[in-house]
């Protein structure tokens, strides 16, 4: 294969993991954070996704408002599934199953939702970036693909710091551990959670806004989020970061096979490395080993 | 544990007697004449299913003012089969046994198609339908020997181009009129509605004696392609044939103009609107087949018609609906009677049935229509338009 | 002829929710990949007799088998992750069986899925399979077997202490659910008579678990009528089918939060009076 094309994939491919990676970051702040695996983050990417839409298409025609209004619906909506759905089972103790399976639960809802109400129409959003493509020599980069990427970057050096940093983060790191002891303290642990779930939903909500921009807005646009999931999830419990470049290294590989080998057996190859990882090392690429609880 | 079982049963029992109360099948004399529908109403493909409920029952609402059929008025019964084979089939069995109707209308979509395919010829209803996929009507094909499909399923009518002729269609005009000599297709590996319409492009291509340079595939929930796009811009054809659903053909075309491949794209019938709106100006230049197109001047009427009566503008399964069941009711009207075996009967003997999008022709070996021409229909910046109002391509 | 048909799917789908009932219900086992064993039971049945011609009896068995031996296959490896780990890996997996399954199209069909099997399968043979699984899945429950089980769904900790071979046990549920689920997935291809690899993804992966949770953890009985009631929902209700997901969506997290023991948690298989008191 000749150097230019080699290139242009590898170039496909960390692109394509900017969007996983992104992905990543908003599912893994509650999962390396509260050590939960939220799957309504798609339920929310997917509710975004659709927001966006109809407020760049019928209210304001201006990308970076309905941008920045969408990742707030975004925090919103992750604040009131947070306090509706997963609450009540936290205060009552359940184990966490219970949460899986009602996160599971949300996401389907979201979806099928809109296959009942909006399903039948596809939606496109106005075209803010005229020139989607930035060509640099022989090369090819999607600029939106670049600007989830970059905002990976942004959001996760953010996270980083407001976690290690801040009050906020600390109590939420501190919630994540052992929820009970941190009330001893004095700590609100409600508001502490539906903090980290607003921060999540933001992010989901910049998630469907940009994934909605890219491809077209349907009610099955959540379930691109397990790519990313499964990105959180190699990357190991605990870091960030390690999803960060799980994502990214998941979009490389990915392109690269199916130049390859086709995007027929990609898949196997893809799940059967995973799963070989995940046994090797549990902790994935970058995590901690930690208890399970229940 | 016997007797739970037996209760349940018990339950189920007595709520599907209960349940006639409710439906209720074709009454006596002078009762409207029921015609039974399935579609997506719902999931993926809703759009199309919803579409062509509304040109059916527009259709319907015609007739009814003209008299109905045989002075009785005739009424829809209509079934959501969201996508699901096993949907589908429970559809269609409560519809020529419940509501006991002559025909049904289903399946747009190929995998219900063949999931109910077996139970129509079971069942003795007949069913209509837009599934292109070629086993739906004559079980027996293999795509590899396209040129003996074998015998036809007696109660199953295909009343479009099948996949192998709708290739064909833009095989034959790509060659032809756009003196196209090397071809690469990208199409989803996981829906057979695709691949028959990849493998059946591939075939008329090679028969014509010109060159497919390369196949690429991806799977159904892909949303990027630009790995494949890579080596399909590498490989230099002239042509790119892109088979797909609409999003998905949406989102290799501007992905495919952002790489900058050089190649004219050839679509499907999936091509003709909503694309514009999603794909935009990414896809100019490229050529498609349908059946139908809009700004022929013999099927303005059904544009205000329908305008007129749903508030929307029709799209291509809104066509589909109409002469559909405009085909099922005059099928009842020749054989005059709504018993099953002679609506069947008329059905397998329509050979001049003006849609339309079209003569259908039935044959009777097939059951799929005889020389039905296709529009090929191209784009010129985001906007569709009409380059050939009926287009049959050369036999290969 | 018409509520055949139904009781006939509706049947199906309860018996692929039995199938996970064993290791999600008592287990506490997610796997969103169960549609993998579904498309395998169902493949290796279609495969085995029209390719083969091996006769009707042993196909079935072999679906069966080969269930259960990629149960064990699979459960080694991934059995020892934790909870949500486990879920996205059988979520993998099940995307790796749909596409290898896309991929042998010599032997599968690929996209075009496989017909023409005969319909071998009736309401008798789906009723009594439903019979025979249930007896065997309330012996196992009602066993020391099925104590462990909800031992190790409840506190894996706190099992392991007790002496369970967690491990261990999981595997052994693990593999008996993919035999069951293996063997509807057979069921499936010779009743509904047309298969593809999409037959079964990930979203009703997901709605057998869920369905299991409204059934009720330790209610056999709810998981069956929760499971009878959802797929015939359609029949009685069709005005409002369409909305049919997203009423159970609703269902579930009301259950969940309010009645977390499922909807018919109180129903048990037998009369009281024949259960023998202390579980």
């Amino acid at each position: 294969m000749n150097w230019n094309i080699l290139l242009q994939q590898i170039v496909n491919g960390i692109s394509l993991g900017g969007v996983y990676a992104l992905m990543a970051v908003g599912f893994g702040l509650i999962f390396n954070v509260l050590k939960f695996s939220n799957f309504s983050h798609g339920g929310v990417v997917t509710l975004t996704a659709y927001i966006g839409f109809f407020l760049s298409k019928y209210l304001i025609a201006n990308f970076i408002v309905t941008f920045v209004l969408t990742a707030a619906a975004g925090g919103m909506a992750a604040v009131v599934i947070e306090r509706l759905v997963f609450r009540p089972i936290r205060r009552k103790g359940y184990p966490i199953s219970m949460l899986i399976v009602n996160s599971i639960t949300v996401a389907m809802l979201v979806q099928q939702f809109f296959a009942v109400t909006l399903g039948a129409n596809y939606y496109s959003y106005p075209n803010f970036i005229k020139e989607t493509a930035l060509h640099l020599g022989n090369l090819t980069v999607s600029k939106i693909y670049l600007l989830m990427l970059g905002i990976s970057a942004v959001v996760l050096g953010a996270l980083t710091y407001v976690i290690r940093k801040t009050k906020i983060g600390i109590a939420i790191r501190a919630v994540s551990s052992d929820i009970s002891t941190p009330s001893l303290m004095g700590v609100n642990v409600d508001f502490v959670i539906s903090v980290a779930f607003f921060f999540s939903g933001v992010l989901g909500g910049i998630t469907g806004y940009l994934l909605g921009m890219t491809f077209t807005v349907d009610p099955f646009i959540g379930s691109m989020i397990l790519k990313g999931i499964i990105a959180s999830i190699i990357g190991g419990m605990g870091s960030i970061l390690g999803g960060v470049i799980a994502g990214l290294l998941l979009g490389a590989a990915e392109s690269l096979l199916i130049a390859e080998i086709g995007a027929a057996l990609t898949p196997m190859v893809i799940y059967g490395s995973i799963i070989l990882l995940l046994l090797v090392r549990p902790q994935g690429i970058a995590g901690k080993i930690t208890e399970v609880k229940a | 544990m016997k007797k739970s079982i037996l209760l349940l049963l018990s339950l189920a029992v007595i709520l599907g007697s209960v349940s006639p109360v409710f439906a209720g099948g074709q009454t006596e004399e002078g009762g409207p004449i029921k015609v039974g529908m399935y579609a997506d109403l719902s999931a993926g493909t809703a759009q199309w299913g919803t579409d062509a409920e509304k040109g059916a029952r527009l259709r319907i609402k015609e007739v009814n003012e003209a008299g109905g059929i045989m002075g009785r008025p005739v009424e829809l019964v209509i079934y959501d089969c969201k996508l699901s084979p096993t949907e589908a089939v429970k559809a269609y069995a409560r519809l020529a046994t419940q509501d006991k109707v002559p025909a049904v209308y289903g399946s747009l979509i190929s995998n219900t198609a063949l999931a109910v395919s077996p139970v129509a010829a079971q069942t003795k209803v007949p069913v209509i339908s837009r599934a292109m996929d070629e086993r739906a009507t004559t079980p027996g094909f293999d795509p590899d020997d396209p040129e003996n499909p074998g015998p036809a399923n007696p109660y199953f009518f295909l009343l479009q181009p099948s996949a192998f002729q709708q290739a064909a269609v833009i095989a034959g005009y790509a060659i032809d009129e756009l003196g196209m000599d090397t071809f690469t297709m990208l199409y989803d590996k996981g829906n057979a509605y695709a691949e028959y319409l990849a493998k059946g492009f591939a075939y008329y291509v090679e028969k014509r004696g010109k060159k497919m340079l390369g196949s690429f595939e991806f799977q159904s929930g892909d949303v990027d392609y630009k790995a494949q796009l890579t080596k399909i811009k590498e490989l230099g054809a002239d042509g790119l044939f892109i088979p797909n659903y609409v999003t998905q053909n949406a989102n290799a075309v501007k992905q495919a103009r952002e790489l900058g491949v050089k190649a004219r794209f050839l679509g499907n019938n999936s091509w003709y609107k909503p694309m514009d709106e999603v794909a935009g100006p990414a896809a100019d230049g490229s050529y498609f087949p349908n059946n139908m197109t809009f700004d022929d001047p013999s099927t303005q009427w059904f544009f205000k018609s329908y305008k007129a009566e749903w508030g929307e503008e029709p799209r291509l399964h809104s066509f589909s609906g109409y002469d559909d069941m405009g085909f099922l009711l005059e099928a009842i009207k020749t054989a005059k009677s709504t018993d099953p075996e002679a609506v069947r009967d008329a059905m397998e003997a329509t050979r001049k049935f003006e849609g339309i999008i079209g003569t259908i022709n039935i044959d009777p070996q097939t059951h799929r229509p005889v020389g039905l021409p296709m529009a090929v229909l191209r784009f010129v910046g985001d906007q569709i338009e009409t380059v050939e109002y009926k287009y049959l391509p050369k036999e290969p | 002829m018409f509520y055949l048909k139904v009781l006939e799917i509706t049947s199906l789908y309860t018996i692929l929710v039995l199938g996970i009932y064993l290791m999600t219900g008592l287990t506490g086992l997610f796997s969103l990949g169960q549609g993998g064993f579904v498309s395998i039971g169902a493949y290796t049945a279609a495969i085995v007799y029209m390719r083969f011609g091996l006769p009707f009896p042993l196909a079935l068995a072999f679906a069966i088998v080969v269930g259960a031996v990629l149960g064990f296959l699979v459960g080694i490896p991934t059995l020892r992750l934790r909870r949500d780990y486990f879920l996205l890996v059988t979520f993998g997996l099940g995307e790796m069986v749909r596409a290898g399954l896309l991929y042998l199209a010599q032997l599968t069909g690929g996209a075009l899925g496989m017909a023409g099997m005969p319909k071998k399968v009736g309401l008798p043979l789906i009723l009594g399979s439903i019979v025979v699984i249930t007896f065997i899945t309330y012996s196992l429950k009602r066993s020391r077997f099925g104590r462990d089980c909800i031992a190790i769904r409840d506190d894996e900790m706190a099992a392991s202490m007790m002496g369970i071979n967690v491990y261990a046990h999981k595997i052994k549920v693990f593999m008996i659910s993919s035999a069951i689920t293996a063997y509807g997935g057979a069921l499936y291809a010779f009743n509904i008579l047309f298969i593809e690899p999409n037959l079964f993804n990930w979203l009703e992966s997901a709605k057998l678990i869920i369905i299991t949770f409204v059934g009720g953890l330790n209610s056999i009985a709810g998981v069956i009528a929760a499971s009878a009631i959802y797929y015939s929902f359609g029949e009685f209700f069709r005005f409002i089918d369409v909305w049919r997901d997203v009423l159970l969506a609703v269902v579930v997290v009301l259950v969940i939060i309010f009645r977390p023991g499922g909807l018919f948690q109180g129903l048990s298989l037998l009369p009281s009076k024949l259960k023998r008191k202390g579980r």
